[in-house]
């Protein structure tokens, strides 16, 4: 801006705006609107209460859903470790919003009765000296007469913890001391209202959390 | 169209707020931060499609929406900590959008890492944060520079784009040479305060 014929006209710092609109381009930005259907689907997600669905929500007939009463649904699981395995560390500073421990992808993917094409994904965010799960799960709601469960499970399969019932907002306290290595599978089951605090066997979601 | 601060001066509106910011949008950050019931919604409607081209020349057309929509839910879920005396709501907004574009772009890295044998002649997004804060200042300019008021706007397009001075600006348009002194002023005021605060 140097050399500008009018900068005698400015301060430095209005010179330095000038250039900064010059050299930026910025009457060349074409602004995008995002698509339909955007702002239902960020009310959806934020509105307190959502999680529960009256009907059933893109899911497979009843019928199916009941034939597997264990967790150890292994298809995929050998994988997820494998691709963890090859994926060095990775430790993301976010400024305030906390920080990155670890990161899970979720998919429906190879479980049975789970519905088709279910995504969603999962953070361990330290935040002010605690670690808590956020977890997104999509458009996924649980069954009428049955409620969403989020679990942290090992990969060995052979141990898991109940992180709750699903919550609107996503977050969930995890306990202090968990060793993450550990437990590193997030999981969403399906859970009825019988009392028995097990897991059901009925994933719909699941994820290896990588660090 | 008036404004507080540039009929009164600086001096008239409180020292923690960002004086540059025009009065509605103001407003809106009162709102957004008191947790108004419409408050997200109004600013999604002015910023939405700022934070989606972002979003959108960041990590690209299919991954944008995801982006726009974490966006602006975790922006209300942190609205505390959004601080009107460090800087606009857009730039705020923008700020998340960044660390979500990055976010998107080391998780395709990551994945892209861990299964070759599918997605091996997929490339490797070289999108990197300086190119990312770049696109930031840009957009952030562009949307400040739409919000002026038309004629004002039409002042600072001369001024960057031909390089015109003051005289020959107040010539090609017959306005008065302080009236153009005066709207290039406080539209490049308005204009820096973007830039300095999008450090979020």
């Amino acid at each position: 801006m140097s050399d500008a014929p009018n900068r005698d006209d400015y301060e430095d710092d209005e010179l330095a705006t000038l250039a900064s609109l010059r050299e930026l381009g910025v009457n060349d930005i074409t602004f995008t609107q995002p698509p339909p259907g955007m702002w239902a689907a960020i009310d959806r997600e934020l509105t307190p209460g959502t999680l529960v669905a009256e009907q059933p929500v893109d899911v497979a007939p009843p019928a199916r859903r009941r034939r597997r009463r264990s967790i150890f649904i292994a298809s995929g699981l050998v994988a997820a470790a494998v691709v963890a395995a090859a994926v060095t560390a990775v430790v993301i500073s976010r400024d305030d919003m906390g920080t990155v421990l670890a990161s899970a992808e979720l998919s429906s993917d190879g479980l049975e009765g789970a519905p088709a094409q279910a995504r969603g994904s999962a953070e361990v965010i330290s935040h002010d000296g605690r670690d808590e799960l956020r977890l997104d799960i999509g458009n996924l709601r649980p069954w009428s007469g049955e409620y969403l469960e989020v679990w942290l499970i090992r990969p060995d399969l052979d141990g898991l913890v109940s992180l709750g019932i699903a919550r609107p907002d996503g977050t969930y306290q995890l306990p202090a001391g968990l060793a993450l290595n550990e437990y590193s599978i997030v999981d969403v089951s399906t859970e009825t209202y019988d009392g028995d605090p097990a897991h059901s066997g009925h994933s719909l979601l699941r994820g290896q959390l990588m660090t | 169209m008036q404004f507080a601060s540039e009929t009164s001066g600086a001096r008239e509106v409180p020292s923690a707020m960002n004086v540059n910011a025009p009065i509605e949008a103001l407003d809106l950050e009162h709102a957004f931060l008191a947790g108004m019931p419409d408050a997200l919604k109004r600013v999604y409607d002015r910023y939405g499609a700022l934070v989606h081209t972002f979003a959108s020349r960041g990590v690209g057309h299919d991954h944008a929406s995801d982006v726009t929509q974490e966006v602006f839910i975790a922006a209300w879920r942190h609205r505390e900590r959004f601080d009107p005396a460090r800087g606009s709501l857009a730039g705020w907004l923008i700020g998340i959008a960044r660390n979500k574009v990055l976010e998107s772009l080391r998780r395709r890295r990551v994945r892209l890492i861990g299964d070759r044998s599918d997605h091996g002649d997929e490339p490797v997004d070289t999108a990197s944060p300086d190119v990312i804060d770049v696109l930031a200042d840009r957009l952030l300019l562009a949307d400040a520079l739409e919000q002026l008021p038309e004629r004002t706007r039409q002042l600072i397009t001369l001024a960057f784009d031909e390089q015109l001075s003051h005289t020959e600006i107040a010539e090609q348009t017959g306005l008065p040479l302080g009236t153009v002194k005066s709207d290039i002023r406080r539209g490049l005021r308005r204009l820096k305060g973007v830039l300095e605060h999008n450090d979020e």
